[in-house]
């Protein structure tokens, strides 16, 4: 499915995920992040911290490291088994996120050989922002129907409403029609970012489904299916109302 | 709540629903319940602040200011546009610059 254009993209974070076989040790992560400082000059250790109170004592172990730009916008997380190329707002596009996840993958290979891919994945995090001018009276608000901007739904016992103030989230996990990838779907209300407005979450997080190709290209390829499967996703969760917002 | 902004008071019928608020909405309490853990967390997050320390050198805590301010600007850029948001991280870089602040420490 081609991607639809829009001018104020609600994507908070997109995310290119590589999963290996093997975790990434200590010692390649520190390589990667010295090859990668140029790009990412910033690194925080993500830490566990272990507090046994009886014995006052603190243990922590490094858990991964979260490597940054300049700005904060541009971000390597090196977590486990995995390497996470994201982008914060504002979304540069798929074209970028992508350039930088092949540098990404090219250093790790670069240090380390050819390492074993078990999963391709991509994240997007969108926030959907309604403005209370949108809504048709202050009625609405108080009545908010789900319906007109989302197709995913929430079953309510009878008699109840969803109400602009109401609290939820609903996380599905399926498969494509296809079987070749996983969706993850997270959809929630949020505080707003906003003043006047009513927010939610759609998080829409696809992996492959099936043994990745040898060929590097091959399993690239399969990178651009699962973002075609995420737009068509997320195009589908919401409606023609929602999408005006974004133009 | 904590949408930041100026908040207009809002009446109906009289009746105050809304205070008029700078920097934060207000909205009569109501029983909630947190729901917060059932929400995945951002790809992205790693500490939510900085640590700061007395040893965190001046030059270093006007840094981590200005890499939270910045995060915090994208958060809604998408509402800014570019040229409002380079305008933002411009006015950022000038209000968080080392030497403006060694003055006002002396």
């Amino acid at each position: 499915m081609k991607a639809k254009r829009y001018r104020k993209p609600p994507i908070t974070e997109a995310v290119i995920g590589i999963r290996f076989h093997e975790p990434i040790d200590e010692r390649l992560a520190e390589r990667f992040r010295i090859k990668r400082k140029r790009v990412y000059p910033l690194m925080q250790e993500l830490k566990n911290y272990t507090i046994n109170i009886e014995k006052k004592s603190v243990d922590t172990d490094v858990r991964g490291h979260k490597l940054s730009s300049n700005d904060g916008l541009s971000v390597a997380m090196v977590i486990g088994n995995e390497v996470n190329t994201v982008r914060l707002a504002p979304y540069c596009g798929w074209d970028d996120l992508l350039a930088t996840a092949t540098e990404n993958w090219d250093a790790l290979v670069e240090l380390s050989g050819r390492m074993s891919v078990k999963a391709l994945t991509t994240r997007y995090i969108n926030r959907i922002d309604i403005p209370y001018r949108h809504l048709k009276s202050e009625q609405e608000v108080g009545e908010f129907k789900l319906a007109e901007y989302f197709n995913l739904s929430i079953g309510l016992s009878k008699g109840a409403c969803m109400a602009g103030r109401s609290d939820f989230a609903v996380k599905q996990v399926s498969l494509a029609a296809d079987k070749q990838a996983q969706y993850v779907i997270n959809f929630a209300s949020i505080v707003p970012e906003l003043i006047d407005h009513l927010s939610f979450i759609l998080d829409i997080d696809t992996a492959t489904n099936q043994p990745l190709p040898n060929k590097l290209e091959d399993a690239w390829a399969m990178l651009e299916d699962l973002h075609s499967k995420k737009n068509a996703c997320f195009e589908e969760c919401i409606t023609d109302k929602t999408r005006e917002l974004f133009q | 709540m904590s949408a930041v902004g100026i908040a207009p008071a809002v009446f109906k019928n009289g009746k105050l629903l809304k205070k008029q608020v700078l920097g934060f909405e207000w909205q009569p309490e109501a029983r909630t319940y947190d729901v917060d853990s059932l929400r995945p967390a951002p790809s992205s997050r790693g500490v939510d602040t900085w640590n700061i320390t007395a040893s965190t050198s001046l030059d270093e805590k006007l840094f981590n200011q200005k890499l939270e301010l910045k995060v915090a600007v994208s958060r809604v850029s998408m509402h800014l546009g570019t040229e409002w948001q380079k305008s933002f991280f411009r006015q950022i870089d000038f209000l968080f610059q080392l030497e403006d602040w060694k003055k006002i420490q002396i």
